[in-house]
């Protein structure tokens, strides 16, 4: 058993919570996530088993007392002054392997600078999350999110009827439209209101739904848009995958490769990968060979569960952990 | 503030703005876009129609159309105390208007709730200035920064890479402009020139604001007026199949393979060096570089891609089995 303490200033869609979880969970680790802010009742609900940092001395009790007992001390993104002020009183904070995590380009900006070198830490090893980051990180080692929530079903999607309309779920988490945190842009639009007259299909935009209740949505909807602008991919491909839904996004040659290469796997993740202009053209493809449509969605959900699954990530950070250690 | 307009300075830069935007508009111009270099080699600088400065001549030229910026994404004026001076400044800008939108950043106004004293005020300050003004880091942007009190701004330039910083001075600085910037080319008593001339960041030191605003619009507003240049390097090492990609479209970078590009990677510097080892040509028509930029005679292909896909080119690849 491990003894980890996640810290990040904001939920960052769940990811170190979500990790520390499945540490927990599936590897035995004493693992605990403190978020340093990002305050608010909607976030509380994307990572209920994080500990909200409120600045309180109780607080400050259990967290230096987490990171006393802490072997591994693993930061995302940054750790905010607090956090820091608090480590530097911590009894021992010089024996403590340190982590450093880069994740999101949403909320956490800036994306493309190092933060890592502002901490003045002596880094053991460097992560960037194995979508589009890496190219702006060269030196970090690769490894994916982890997706691990109660709501994930592990039943495998059953073929949908010919005749019934296709379920498509859209569900931008923000409204950006910045490099690589874009979520739509107006070719997007267009194809999504010209679906949405279709009859044979069924189009869902979700925005703010807890991610809980959205996860368990997702394995209603066999076709599930991520966004295709930016050449990147997000957690909803992972989700789409995860419930047995076809992932459609923008992902380019790079990002398909770091996530391959970071998971060992034998074969590119099987997005489904088109743009604003040829969405409408994709997704009516889909729709009208369901036979198709269901391999798809069998290939997809095999990915996830063989190489994304939350009791295999898990092993990939305890790999970085064990070198770096 | 006293106006431009009708005097000798305003009508100069009329005159400027008139042949810019006709230079923008010779779109039948086309220069040289492509040529063989050896792997290894040092990346070319082509200007239109000259091929002069190769050693070797190239065995393979194509022409396009030159990339034309069509000025700055954002020109963004720093101003940090408001000062009647400052103001001024802002509103002969407005008036001036450099290609670009014009964003101002009021310090003032940033949500920056203590002064910056310390390397980790710096830090957190940088990161809420960053969300404050987010959207504009990978942009062309042109930073204006008018007598810096912290080094805030000073920072915040160098994270933002694709911008170029001039720093106006009109009374002595209150930081240490070269501890925080040693790379910056600081003028005093004379003109900035255009920005070809400069790949640092610029402290102008002027007498008033006037002086700032005769010296600063020109430099703006020479982003559009020598934009005729080209960027690229072919890195080929085997020699015989050349093929040039749709130049105006997307990727920026173009791998051309002769085998699968297998993953096998665990750092993504890795992958870029397996990736020039591997392959044939890589085709680099990106748009996310500054005319001015002279990193890009840099030596290593290697770092060369990592920058551009660190500022978001994107990448794809072609079997050269169906280009022979």
């Amino acid at each position: 058993m491990t003894s980890i303490v996640h810290i990040s200033p904001s939920v960052l869609a769940g990811g170190p919570g979500m990790l520390s979880n499945a540490q927990q969970d599936f590897a035995g680790h004493d693992s605990l996530h403190f978020r340093f802010g990002d305050y608010g009742a909607d976030r509380d609900v994307i990572s209920p088993r994080s500990h909200t940092v409120a600045g309180t001395d109780d607080d400050q009790d259990m967290f230096v007392a987490a990171i006393e007992r802490a072997q591994i001390i693993h930061i995302h993104n940054y750790a905010p002054h607090l956090a820091r002020e608090w480590m530097a009183q911590t009894p021992g904070i010089g024996s403590k392997v340190f982590i450093y995590q880069v994740h999101s380009p949403t909320g956490e900006r800036p994306i493309f600078t190092d933060l890592s070198e502002d901490h003045c830490l002596p880094w053991a090893a460097k992560i960037a999350v194995s979508q589009a980051h890496p190219r702006m990180y060269p030196d970090f080692v690769m490894a994916p999110n982890c997706l691990y929530r109660p709501t994930l079903d592990r039943a495998a999607p059953s073929r949908l009827s010919d005749v019934e309309p296709l379920p498509i779920m859209y569900s931008p988490s923000t409204p950006d439209r910045y490099r690589w945190s874009a979520k739509s842009d107006s070719a997007t639009d267009t194809a999504l209101r010209a679906l949405e007259a279709e009859a044979w299909a069924r189009v869902t935009v979700i925005r703010r739904q807890p991610p809980d209740q959205l996860l368990r949505l997702r394995h209603l909807y066999p076709v599930q848009l991520d966004e295709v602008v930016t050449g990147g991919f997000h957690l909803v491909s992972y989700e789409a995958m995860a419930s047995g839904g076809i992932a459609i996004n923008a992902a380019d040659t790079e990002s398909v490769a770091v996530l391959q290469a970071a998971v060992g796997a034998d074969e590119p993740a099987p997005f489904v990968r088109t743009t604003g202009a040829e969405l409408f053209d994709t997704v009516s493809a889909l729709a009208h060979d369901r036979d198709r449509l269901h391999e798809l969605r069998l290939r997809s959900f095999n990915y996830f569960w063989r190489y994304l699954a939350p009791e295999k990530v898990v092993t990939y950070y305890d790999e970085i952990y064990r070198r770096a250690a | 503030m006293k106006s431009l307009r009708g005097t000798a300075v305003g009508d100069t830069l009329a005159r400027g703005v008139y042949a810019a935007r006709t230079a923008r508009t010779a779109t039948d111009v086309k220069v040289p876009v492509a040529a063989r270099v050896v792997q290894g080699k040092a990346m070319l600088k082509l200007q239109p129609g000259d091929l002069r400065a190769l050693k070797t001549k190239p065995a393979h030229v194509s022409m396009a159309r030159p990339l034309q910026p069509t000025g700055w994404d954002n020109t963004l004026v720093w101003f940090g105390d408001a000062s009647p001076a400052q103001r001024a400044l802002v509103r002969s800008l407005k008036m001036r208007r450099v290609p670009g939108s014009l964003n101002l950043i009021d310090a003032t106004a940033l949500p920056i709730s203590r002064p910056v004293t310390s390397q980790l005020d710096l830090i957190e300050a940088s990161g809420r200035a960053h969300r404050f003004t987010a959207g504009i880091t990978a942009g062309r942007n042109l930073l204006v920064v008018i007598d810096p009190r912290d080094p805030l701004p000073l920072l915040l330039s160098e994270q933002w890479r694709l911008t170029r910083t001039v720093v106006i001075l009109t009374e002595p600085p209150q930081i240490d402009l070269e501890r925080h910037l040693p790379d910056l080319t600081i003028l005093v008593g004379r003109k900035p020139g255009t920005l070809q001339d400069y790949t640092s960041p610029l402290v102008l030191a002027v007498r008033s604001i006037l002086e700032a605003v005769e010296q600063l619009v020109p430099f703006a507003q020479s982003m559009t007026i020598s934009h005729q240049s080209y960027y690229f390097s072919l890195a080929e090492s085997h020699p015989g199949r050349v093929r040039f990609p749709v130049l105006e479209d997307q990727p920026d970078i173009v791998v051309e393979t002769s085998a699968q590009v297998w993953p096998n990677f665990s750092t993504y510097r890795e992958r870029v060096q397996q990736l020039l080892n591997g392959s044939e040509n890589v085709w680099l028509h990106s748009t996310l570089v500054y005319p001015n930029e002279m990193w890009i005679k840099g030596s290593r292909h290697e770092d060369l891609l990592l920058r551009l896909l660190g500022q978001g080119a994107r990448m794809s690849f072609i079997s050269s089995r169906s280009t022979s």
